[in-house]
C-alpha cells in the first residue's frame, strides 16, 4: 500500500500531470487528443503523462474505437488521495514561494 | 457526517504577522507567490479571483477576515477554462491562521474538501449539479 501511495504522490508532484488528472476526473474520461485541446502541451507529452498516471493506478485506459479513452479509476480512495497529493503539492510550492517573497522583502527593507 | 479530506501545512515565515497578512491579502503581493494572477477584495465577503497561467479562472469568497490572525476563503465548485467553458472543481475551503513567534510568524494552511458522493450531493443541493447541462455533459 505504501508503494502505491508513493507512486500516487510522485505521479501528482508534477503540475501538468495534476492538470491532466483533474481534467480526466472532472470529465469522467478523455482521450489524449481531447486533453491536448484543453491543456496547452503536445499530444505526445499528454500521452507520456497519462502513462505515468496509469502506472500509479490513477487512470485506466480503455480502447474506444481507434483511440484510447482514459478514465479515472473508480476507487474512492483514489479520488481522495489524488486530491490530497495535488492540493498538498500546490501548497508546498506556494508556501515556498511565499517564504522566498518575504525574504526578498526583508532584504529590501534592510 | 460529511466525509472530508484535508491538507494541512505549517511553516514558520520570516516576517511579522503584519507583513505576512499583507502578503496574503494584497492582490499584487499575492500574485507574486501564488503562481497565478490573483485579485481579491480584502474584506469580509470580498470576492477572490485567480487567473492561472493556462488562462483558467477560479473564483471564491472571503468568509472570515480577522487581520493578522485568520483568513478563510471558500472556492466555488467550478472554474472557467481559457475558452470560457465551465469545468467542475472540488468545492473547498482554505483556512490561513497566523500566530506571532519570536522568529517570525507561524502560518498554518488547511484546505478541506468534501469527497465523492458527499461532494456530489453538496453540489446538487447548491443546484450546481444536474441543473447545468455543461457540467453534466460528459457524465
Amino acid at each position: 500500500v505504501t508503494d502505491r501511495i508513493d507512486a500516487v504522490f510522485s505521479a501528482l508532484s508534477d503540475p501538468t500531470r495534476r492538470e491532466v488528472m483533474r481534467v480526466v476526473s472532472e470529465q469522467g474520461g478523455a482521450s489524449a487528443s481531447e486533453l491536448a485541446e484543453q491543456i496547452p502541451i503536445s499530444r505526445q507529452a499528454i500521452a507520456k503523462h497519462l502513462s505515468v498516471l496509469a502506472e500509479a493506478g490513477l487512470v485506466k485506459a480503455d480502447r474506444d474505437g481507434r483511440q484510447m479513452l482514459y478514465r479515472p479509476t473508480p476507487r474512492p480512495l483514489n479520488e481522495a488521495m489524488s486530491w490530497i497529493a495535488g492540493v498538498g503539492a500546490e501548497w508546498d510550492e506556494r508556501l515556498q514561494a511565499l517564504e522566498a517573497f518575504l525574504r526578498r522583502g526583508r532584504r529590501r527593507r534592510g | 457526517m460529511t466525509p472530508e479530506v484535508t491538507v494541512e501545512r505549517t511553516v514558520l515565515m520570516p516576517a511579522s504577522p503584519r507583513v505576512v497578512w499583507d502578503a496574503l491579502t494584497d492582490s499584487e503581493k499575492v500574485s507574486e507567490w501564488f503562481g497565478a494572477a490573483v485579485e481579491l477584495d480584502p474584506r469580509l465577503g470580498g470576492a477572490v479571483s485567480v487567473r492561472s497561467r493556462d488562462g483558467s479562472l477560479r473564483r471564491g469568497t472571503i468568509e472570515v477576515f480577522e487581520p493578522q490572525r485568520l483568513l478563510v476563503l471558500r472556492w466555488m465548485p467550478f472554474e472557467r477554462d481559457a475558452a470560457g467553458a465551465i469545468r467542475r472543481r472540488q468545492p473547498a475551503t482554505v483556512r490561513l491562521t497566523l500566530s506571532r513567534k519570536a522568529a517570525g510568524t507561524l502560518l498554518s494552511v488547511t484546505e478541506s474538501a468534501a469527497t465523492g458522493p458527499a461532494r456530489d450531493s453538496l453540489l446538487r443541493r447548491q443546484g450546481l449539479l444536474g441543473s447545468r447541462p455543461e457540467l453534466e455533459k460528459r457524465r
